[in-house]
């Protein structure tokens, strides 16, 4: 009877809560800062449409590409590939161990987790041309300096995401071999590995496609590859030519994608 | 509890043939972990050589706790555990691992490497003794020690399967495989965490006959948790109840009888 005689719901509650002041406050200071923004990034829509004639010539001096340097473009895509290849293949074998070391499961003391997770995320933090720049300095300019910058770039991806599947391994055939005395490392590769080797291999694919993708830059400050020859060719204003590398580029890294994609669908 | 003499011919050949020193002896072990109330205090029991101990209890009462104390994957808090002579609590971590090799343990589920072919698992058992990349896969494998692995899956039944891969086996197989891979260890006994749990009715009596044949014909000490009262009632030579925080109960398997047993809870 107390559910009779009670009122009906007259109430019904509010679609949303009463903004509060400070969500007032805050929205206005997003506002403020983001103009600031649009003004600091120099943001101008007259010179975006002053520039629109400009990208219609450049655009239509792109075609045809040009054909007369098509081979030694090739050449350079080519040495953009091999950079790639060594600098994720170098990078994804040196990320194994340090992942051991960087994931809280088979770290062997919580302070060497604590110093390469650190390191680790340093590492990650620094963008690659960055590290493009500072391996130029050190090595010289070359392929070598933007391989160096791969094995960085990747060891910074890899190491993380390697740890990570590591930490999810599942612990209890793990277990049972340290229950009859089988050794760290053994126990690493033999219980531990393979739990994690899905989404290790997952993860070495995906940064085997981002040091392509990666390399094609590098050569823009002198680290090697194909981006030396982009710049060549668009400060010379041979747009003709920049499109033939465009295209090789889009053909490179279109082709390694579906390559690691058809990996991916063998191996998991 | 009283003693009766039918049906106890032949089991006490064993225990009046009991060696001096048991394979394993706990005495006074207490655990509680961090945070919780004890689990048990003041342990004691003894594994000798050539027989099957059972323990018994139910739910929560710490028999798996009380087996991973035994080899210290858990740290029990107060007490001792000996296999052979040697004080297992005094142990630094290198000797432990040493001292790991001379136990087998066959845990209740999801022990074996799921990527791997059943040999290299049973391969795996060898990783006490040796260490290294050759014992890591069967592929690898020198060929005596694949031989003495391919034997040790033989003695379970399974040398059909030496080359599937580990997740495709049934959960009775697969407790099979983990036998074969503490066989593999050639320790002195084995350890075995409800190793019959999930398994049907016959998978379940072929896993207790493997024990108990291994143990007299091989002298193993077999030490297992199980929750059939009647495997712990037929296939072993001594059972132990845990309950109440404590050993409740401690007597030769022929002097329970399977009501007893089963009142126990
Ligand atoms: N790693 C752990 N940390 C904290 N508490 C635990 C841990 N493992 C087990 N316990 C607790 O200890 C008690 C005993 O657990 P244990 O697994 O030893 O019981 P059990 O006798 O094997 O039970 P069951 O018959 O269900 O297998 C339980 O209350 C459990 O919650
Ligand atoms: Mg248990």
């Amino acid at each position: 009877m107390a559910i009779e005689s009670g009122a009906p719901a007259t109430v019904i509650p509010s679609r949303f809560d009463n903004p509060s002041w400070l969500s007032g406050v805050l929205f206005v200071l997003f506002i403020g800062f983001f103009s600031w923004a649009l003004y600091g990034s120099e943001f101008s829509l007259s010179n975006l449409v002053e520039g629109i004639p400009n990208m219609g010539v450049i655009m239509s001096e792109m075609v045809p590409p040009d054909t007369e340097r098509a081979w030694p473009i090739a050449k350079s895509v080519f040495v953009t590939l091999q950079m790639a290849l060594v600098g994720a293949v170098i990078g994804i074998v040196l990320s194994l161990p340090l992942a051991f070391l960087a994931a809280r499961n088979t770290s062997p003391h919580p302070l060497v987790y604590k110093v390469v997770r650190a390191w680790v995320s340093l590492v990650r933090t620094i963008p690659d041309l960055a590290w493009a720049l500072f391996f130029v300095a050190s090595v010289g300019l070359g392929p070598f300096a933007g391989v160096l910058t791969l094995i960085v770039d990747t060891i910074g991806f890899c190491a993380r995401f390697f740890a990570e599947a590591i930490e999810e391994a599942d612990p209890q055939p793990n277990e049972a071999l340290k229950a009859i005395g089988a050794g760290t490392v053994d126990r690493c590769v033999v219980a531990i590995l393979p739990e994690a080797a899905p989404s290790i291999i997952n993860s070495s694919l995906f940064s085997l496609e981002k040091a392509v993708r990666s390399s094609v830059v590098l050569g823009l400050v002198g680290a090697g590859g194909i981006g030396a020859e982009l710049a060549v060719s668009m400060e010379m204003f041979r747009y003709d030519q920049a499109a033939t590398i465009i295209l090789m580029v889009f053909v490179l890294v279109y082709g390694v994608e579906r390559l690691s994609g058809w990996a991916r669908e063998k191996c998991l | 509890m009283n003693m009766p003499m039918a049906g106890a011919v032949e089991c006490d050949v064993k225990t009046v043939a009991k060696p001096a020193t048991p394979l394993l002896s706990v005495a006074s072990l207490s655990k509680r972990y961090d945070g919780q109330d004890v689990i048990f205090r003041d342990i004691s029991f003894e594994l000798p050589k050539g027989q099957v101990v059972s323990i018994i209890g139910p739910n929560g009462a710490g028999k798996s706790t009380l087996l991973r104390c035994c080899v210290r994957l858990v740290e029990p808090d107060t007490g001792s555990v000996k296999i052979g002579q040697c004080e297992l609590t005094a142990l630094s971590h290198r000797q432990l691992v040493k001292a790991r090799t001379r136990v087998g343990f066959v845990f209740q589920k999801h022990q074996l490497v799921g990527r791997m072919s059943v040999l290299s698992n049973v391969l795996h058992g060898a990783l006490g003794r040796h260490r290294g990349p050759r014992l890591w896969a069967q592929a690898l494998a020198p060929r005596d020690q694949r031989e003495a692995a391919y034997h040790c899956l033989a003695q379970v039944g399974l040398q059909d399967f030496a080359l599937r891969r580990a997740d495709q086996l049934s959960g009775g197989q697969s407790q099979r495989v983990a036998v074969a891979r503490a066989l593999m260890q050639k320790s002195e006994m084995i350890f075995a965490d409800e190793p019959t749990a999930s398994l049907d009715p016959r998978s379940g009596n072929e896993i207790m006959e493997l024990l108990q044949r291994l143990s007299h014909e091989q002298s193993l000490g077999v030490l297992m948790v199980s929750h059939d009262m009647s495997h712990a009632q037929s296939f072993s030579d001594r059972i132990v109840g845990l309950r109440d925080k404590g050993v409740k109960l401690n007597a030769p398997s022929h002097a329970c009888s399977l009501s007893e047993l089963r009142n126990f809870f």
